[in-house]
């Protein structure tokens, strides 16, 4: 194989790490693109390419893969990741509600960073917390019993930071 | 071989066939989007569910495979329900575009839910479907996201078929589309076939866009005359044109599989283009050119033929090339023999196994075998012997067909190949197009193409397959069979008493063993295999 240029030599070597541990290398393709975005911050078509090549497979396949799973990033998100959940119970809890304030207040839509880069709002499939629905995860914590006023002051938060 | 009964009727089939194919057996059509013989089994567009005895839940009859004992409904009132359900499910987001749509009148999707559909949606009202941008996957396919219903055929073609793995997806559920990797484009050379595969009309051909009207064409089968592996093709010509809408493959698993390639399916277009092709016989009268009649022109290529050959010292050459039938390659050789000629030649492809995807040969004649088989004197150097003693000034007079002897000298000795044919005292030419060759003739005879006329071609495993004339040609040109007659039976009547193309093959067949046991009744849809070796 040719000497990888894009790739830096730290990450060819995770990149190599994972695939011997996988049982074909197919199965390797989302640990790898996760470290991949892990260093680069999302992946894009060059890396994607990258890694196709790495791994035997065609860039279309690791396109398909990279885009069913909303956690990839294919645009570079803003430094924090604000994830709504769209499931039953949140949206029967005025998760839409909620939605539409967020929007508003970021001047995004749903998937979209705002301008400044600081905020990236996604929505998640049921994270687990039903109880206290509406619920957002906002980069790795969990937010419950989400109210206007709640969302008006982690946004604040998040906006100074 | 397991025996099953399928709706009532007992039946024994081979192992490892499913219930799609097995109930096609008996007759019994279960409407499926995604299976298709020649892809993998992934069972998602559910529309081919049927009961199984025994088994709680509906069944997807592509990935149900044959057991021994096994009952299957196919018309009980859970199967008939499940599939009217999956028929409203796919419909969801499926546009009522048929009206525009290409694909309408020759639609899985449209013909399923005219049989198998619940005849109404209970989605009807304000809801919206999903409304997305077309978009283009190479220069000659366009994909339409919202008639896409996700069967993926055409993914599984490109990663199993073709192993060139161009389309993918993006997104997913509702979202969920076929792209091509960014900056890349879906361009193999079996690219066409994803619009046959696609059971919408989410794939369709740039060329015809909004153009045709599948329900107003006429289908001739023939055979592709684009390369010396003969696939089977289906030809759609709308007759209140009189052109060639769409070539498409037609199964011949011992040929083509389900498959063309995309020069046999786009390439071809230049024998439509009026303004190229030869519509009436010409004569050169001193200077200038006369369009003429038939009468004429064959009586004058005929009469002076005759001369030529009766001349002492004669020496008539005729060439030709194998992208002519077997039964017009017969009846050019006999022409040749009859006047006495020395010089008879065809230019032939080379063949090899190397085929491209199976099917792409590099041999560019469609007839290849043919002409060895007639007993042409072969071999890549006897058309340019000929052309050489032509330069030399050693034949006198010249008959081609289908074949631009220029393409055969190097570009230094054009001017030499010029002058010889200038100073040839008869040169009769006949072909479709103008070209170099022509343009120095004394008599043109405007010939037909091979979707213009009947006969056989022998592909380069020695099978012999029925062109079928599709389209008339244009003006008054003829078959070139019919040109190569009517000058023969000028010449002598009981040589040349054949009535047809068929009856020319007979006249092969009790020639060459090979052929003999051919005929145009036993040929068939699928052509048959001449003895001898490939």
């Amino acid at each position: 194989m040719p000497e990888n240029m894009k790739l830096t030599r730290e990450l060819k070597e995770k990149i190599d790490s994972i695939v011997a541990k996988s049982e074909t290398k197919q199965s390797a393709l989302i640990p790898v693109l996760r470290e991949i975005q892990n260093a680069e911050g999302y992946l894009t078509n060059e890396s994607m390419e990258e890694a196709a090549k790495i791994l035997g497979l065609t860039p279309a396949n690791v396109q398909s893969v990279a885009t069913f799973y909303t956690m990839f990033f294919r645009k570079e998100p803003g430094k924090h990741v604000v994830w709504l959940c769209r499931t039953l119970s949140c949206a029967l809890k005025g998760a839409e509600q909620a939605e539409h304030h967020m929007c508003e207040k970021l001047g995004v839509h749903t998937g979209g960073t705002t301008s400044d880069g600081k905020i990236t709002l996604m929505e998640a499939e049921c994270l687990a917390s039903c109880g206290t629905a509406p619920v957002m995860l906002v980069d790795d914590d969990l937010v419950e019993n989400l109210t206007k006023e709640k969302i008006d002051r982690i946004i604040e938060e998040l906006r100074k930071d | 071989m397991p025996k099953l009964t399928i709706d009532g009727k007992e039946l024994e089939v081979e192992d490892g066939l499913n219930l799609i194919e097995a109930a096609s057996r008996i007759g019994v059509d279960i409407p499926h989007f995604c299976y298709h013989p020649a892809l993998s089994v992934v069972a998602q567009c559910r529309q081919c569910l049927v009961e199984v005895e025994g088994v709680p839940k509906v069944m997807p009859a592509c990935n149900t495979y044959v057991r021994e004992g096994l009952i299957v409904k196919t018309d009980s009132e859970r199967a008939v329900e499940a599939r009217k359900a999956t028929v409203e499910f796919t419909l969801i987001n499926h546009p009522l575009d048929c009206p525009i749509c290409d694909k309408g009148g020759e639609c899985p999707l449209q013909k399923t839910t005219v049989s198998h559909g619940p005849g109404y949606s209970r989605f009807e009202g304000p809801e919206e479907k999903k409304v997305r941008q077309k978009y283009y996957l190479s220069d000659k396919i366009i994909y339409d996201p919202n008639r896409c219903i996700m069967c993926t055929r055409c993914v599984r073609f490109t990663e199993e078929v073709t192993q060139t793995g161009e389309l993918g997806y993006e997104g997913r559920g509702f979202r969920k589309k076929i792209v091509v990797f960014p900056g890349k484009n879906l361009d193999n050379e079996l690219s066409g076939n994803v619009t046959d595969l696609c059971p919408v009309g989410a794939l369709l051909n740039k060329d015809t866009l909004h153009e045709e009207r599948v329900w107003y064409w006429k289908f001739t089968d023939t055979v592709c005359s684009l390369c010396s592996n003969g696939c089977n093709i289906t030809v759609g010509v709308d007759p209140r044109k009189g052109k060639v809408a769409r070539v498409r493959p037609r199964t011949n698993v011992d040929v083509n599989d389900y498959w063309i390639c995309d020069r046999g399916r786009y390439e071809w277009t230049d024998i439509q283009d009026a303004d190229k092709r030869l519509k009436d016989p010409i004569i050169r009268k001193g200077e200038g050119y006369e369009i003429t009649d038939w009468e004429e022109a064959v009586s004058f290529s005929a009469t002076r033929l005759l001369e030529e050959s009766r001349k002492p010292l004669q020496s008539i050459a005729f060439i030709t090339s194998a992208a002519l039938t077997n039964e017009e390659l017969y009846l050019f050789k006999k022409l040749g023999q009859t006047l006495g000629s020395s010089n008879i030649a065809s230019s032939i492809g080379l063949i090899n196994d190397k085929k491209t995807f199976g099917l792409l040969s590099s041999d560019p004649y469609p007839n290849s075998t043919g002409v060895k088989d007639l007993g042409y004197p072969y071999g890549s150097n006897m058309v340019f012997e000929v052309i050489e003693s032509i330069m030399e000034g050693k034949v006198k007079s010249l008959y081609t067909a289908g074949i631009d002897i220029f393409d055969f000298v190097k570009k230094e000795d054009k001017p030499r190949l010029s002058e010889a044919l200038s100073n040839l005292s008869l040169f009769v030419a006949q072909d479709v197009m103008l070209t170099e060759t022509l343009r120095l003739a004394h008599v043109i005879l405007p010939g037909a193409s091979a979707y213009e006329k009947d006969g056989t071609f022998t592909n380069d495993r020695g099978r012999v397959q029925r062109v079928r004339k599709a389209i008339t040609p244009p003006g008054t040109a003829k078959a070139d069979w019919e040109i190569l007659l009517q000058i023969g039976k000028e010449i002598n009547e009981t040589l040349f008493s054949y009535k047809d193309p068929g009856d020319v093959m007979n006249a092969i067949a009790n020639e060459h063993p090979a052929y003999g046991d051919i005929s145009y009744d036993n040929i068939g849809m699928l052509g048959v295999q001449r003895s001898g070796p490939a």
